[in-house]
């Protein structure tokens, strides 16, 4: 057990003073900043709103009241005696366009005169005046106002959702998907890089007759997973205090893709943060393996690929059936069988789809495993730091003698 | 305090990497364990520190199953291997936490040892920046510094200077004369024989040669004559019918006994110029090649 402290301690010591860790903390933490803060950053660097002019001829057709419902352009009201003035204005581009709003028996029409032809603003302008024409002819024909308020009721038009109401946004979701993946892919490749340096450093074969190899490996492992919780406080830290700080409004969405957190609960925090942990612990342990059976940490990537197809297939089998339908069978499977629930139980606990039972089975069911292959790794693990020269095979490695 | 191996055998699939190997060694003795390249000299290592299991026969220390948790073992690998982003002092420091000495402990032995290697002036910096010689001071540190029972050096001097060979010649006549009890594996055949009672010469996996240096030299059945002359002594010594090879400006003549030695000696004196000659045993380097040379 001192063993395993020890090696404990040094691992966490060697990752958390490693400069790349530094710079990834540091780097995570103010792209997370800048995403949060773009726009509101946009918003203070975008381009002043262009000028329209209008010279109405008809009645009821208010400049004051076009500016309060067209709001992405600045208006300006003209008199008819104007119109030569202002259409060479248009023609040299000062303003965007000279719009002329007549009166007829129907309905309104529009001369304008513009060099750059704005059809969002044709489009709005056209839906504006529409709109008043069915008012004005509505109030021709005597209807209450309740009804002329009725005309203009938009159908709604609503997604159908196949769960309780309370879910996390799908763009938080797949950001905590994304996180869990990258998170076990990066601490993951830290641990076979460093079982291989050991290696290749020979540092190992002093290790091996001070330290027994369960100690070696959980040490390690342990040792690495608390760098990358600190690196994950760190990192939510940061952004949590950032926002709390009201320096910049944080974004409401992203794109189309809604940011609003307010559905995160604590329950939400603390799943995610076992599905990680448990995931990782897993993940952690294959790799340590993996990174035993070659000789250089440049022979890694083609070693540990069938581990990092595992784990992209994992997380993608989310993107692709999970989050589009978590009442699929696919889906409670996918966030059943250990090696995939870390990212697809994950899915099913922020859009509330699954049970505590079926949480708990998959909870238990990761457990059991990560303690199997935990065990199986430190039984294979010190065939593959004692071997040197040629790259082992995983069967090699599992029927080689001790 | 003693090492007693006893029939032990290993394969590795279907080569049998160590054969029905036996060896002793008593308190205070420093044994040497040679051989060439995959004779079985790690294996049978990895095998007494515990890393490896033998398929038959046993391991003892003082009569009782060697058991690393009972025993302290201090081991200096072929292969040097150190962490190269770590200083000299923590590294030596968490080596010796790890063989169950306290950080104060293993930070009063880690600074002796250094400034009696010399080593003091690289005390902070990482040891990927010493050089190979110095890399080595720190390994046999940390085999040493916490007063082990049974010591395996394996390669020691490999590496290192004329100057910094001595110093560690040095530091293991004291660790011999403290009654450590050592095992020495080496193809520096003059250093094994300057620190071992006794050597075990290993081939294919088996002993092939064991017992005091004295013993097998003497078992040995040669001894050589060598001599130096001003003039070429070829067309001489074929004229003797000797066995002979010539090594720079030395000849070295093969012998059975003494006598054969003296009167070959006898007979080049009256006609050839000599400069320089003796007789002697012969040397654990000539044995080895004989026994071990393919």
């Amino acid at each position: 057990m001192r063993n395993f402290q020890l090696v404990f301690k040094q691992s966490f010591r060697e990752r958390v003073t490693s400069k790349s860790y530094l710079m990834t903390t540091l780097a995570l933490i103010m792209i997370s900043i800048f995403a949060i803060s773009l726009p509101s950053i946009l918003e203070n660097f975008s381009s002043p709103k262009e000028e329209v002019v209008v010279i109405s001829n008809a009645t009821d057709i208010e400049v004051s009241e076009v500016e309060q419902i067209l709001t992405s352009w600045q208006w300006k009201e003209a008199d008819p005696n104007q119109l030569s003035f202002f259409k060479q204005v248009a023609q040299e581009g000062k303003i965007l366009g000279l719009y002329v709003i007549d009166e007829n028996e129907s309905n309104y029409s529009v001369n304008y005169y513009s060099k750059s032809n704005d059809v969002n603003l044709n489009s709005e302008l056209s839906m504006y005046l529409q709109s008043k024409n069915v008012q004005k002819i509505a109030l021709n024909n005597n209807l209450s106002t309740a009804d002329q308020q009725s005309l203009f009721v938009p159908v709604v038009l609503e997604k159908g959702e196949f769960t309780a109401k309370n879910e996390v946004s799908v763009f938080v979701t797949y950001m905590m998907l994304m996180f869990i993946l990258m998170a076990i892919m990066m601490y993951g490749t830290t641990i076979a890089t460093g079982v291989a340096s050991e290696k290749a450093s020979r540092v190992m074969e002093v290790m091996v007759t001070k330290v027994n190899p369960l100690s070696m490996i959980f040490g390690k492992i342990f040792g690495i997973a608390l760098a990358s919780l600190v690196q994950f406080t760190a990192f939510f830290g940061s952004v949590a205090l950032y926002l709390k700080s009201g320096i910049v409004e944080p974004a409401k969405s992203l794109g189309n893709f809604e940011l609003n957190l307010s559905a995160l609960t604590v329950e939400h925090c603390v799943y995610f943060f076992i599905f990680f942990l448990l995931g990782y612990l897993l993940y952690a342990s294959l790799y340590a393996v993996f990174g035993s059976m070659v000789s250089r940490p440049e022979e890694l990537n083609g070693t540990t690929m069938p581990i990092s197809i595992l784990l992209m297939a994992s997380a993608f089998s989310g993107i692709l059936f999970v989050i589009d339908d978590p009442t699929l069978k696919l889906s409670k499977f996918l966030a059943t069988f250990p090696f995939t629930s870390p990212f697809n139980m994950i899915i099913l606990v922020m859009k509330d789809a699954a049970s505590l039972l079926e949480i708990s089975i998959s909870i238990g069911l990761l457990v059991i495993t990560t303690f199997v292959f935990g065990y199986f790794a430190a039984k294979v693990y010190p065939k593959g730091i004692l071997h040197f020269g040629e790259n082992l095979k995983l069967r090699q490695l599992i029927m080689r003698k001790s | 305090m003693n090492l007693m191996i006893h029939d032990v055998n290993k394969h590795f699939g279907p080569y049998h990497a160590v054969k029905n190997l036996s060896l002793s060694v008593e308190e205070g003795e420093a044994v040497g364990l040679l051989g060439r390249n995959g004779a079985g000299k790690t294996t049978t290592i990895r095998m007494i520190l515990g890393l490896l299991r033998q398929e038959s026969g046993s391991i003892l220390w003082e009569g009782k199953s060697l058991s690393r948790k009972e025993i302290k073992l201090g081991y200096l690998p072929e292969e040097r291997g150190l962490y190269p982003k770590m200083n000299m002092l923590d590294q030596l420091i968490y080596f010796g936490q790890l063989e169950g000495m306290s950080k104060r402990a293993a930070k009063q032995e880690g600074l002796k040892w250094i400034d009696r290697l010399g080593i003091n002036e690289y005390i902070k910096k990482d040891t990927g920046d010493l050089s190979k010689g110095n890399q080595q001071k720190i390994q046999l540190i940390a085999a040493i510094m916490h007063d082990p029972d049974l010591i395996i050096l394996d390669e020691p001097f490999s590496g290192l200077d004329p100057v910094n060979a001595q110093m560690l010649e040095e530091v293991t006549r004291d660790l011999i004369q403290q009654k450590k009890t050592m095992i020495f594996s080496s193809h520096r055949m003059e250093s094994v024989e300057s620190f071992c009672d006794r050597v075990y010469l290993m081939k294919h996996g088996e002993v092939v040669l064991s017992g005091s240096l004295h013993d097998i030299k003497t078992k040995y059945g040669f001894k050589y004559v060598n001599i130096e002359s001003s003039q070429p002594l070829e067309e001489s010594l074929i004229g003797l019918q000797t066995d002979f090879v010539r090594k720079g400006k030395e000849y070295q003549v093969q012998v059975k006994t003494m006598e054969q030695g003296l009167y070959l000696i006898e007979k080049l004196k009256n006609i050839v110029d000599i400069r320089k000659i003796g007789i002697a045993d012969p040397s654990l380097n000539q044995i080895f090649i004989e026994r071990v040379g393919d």
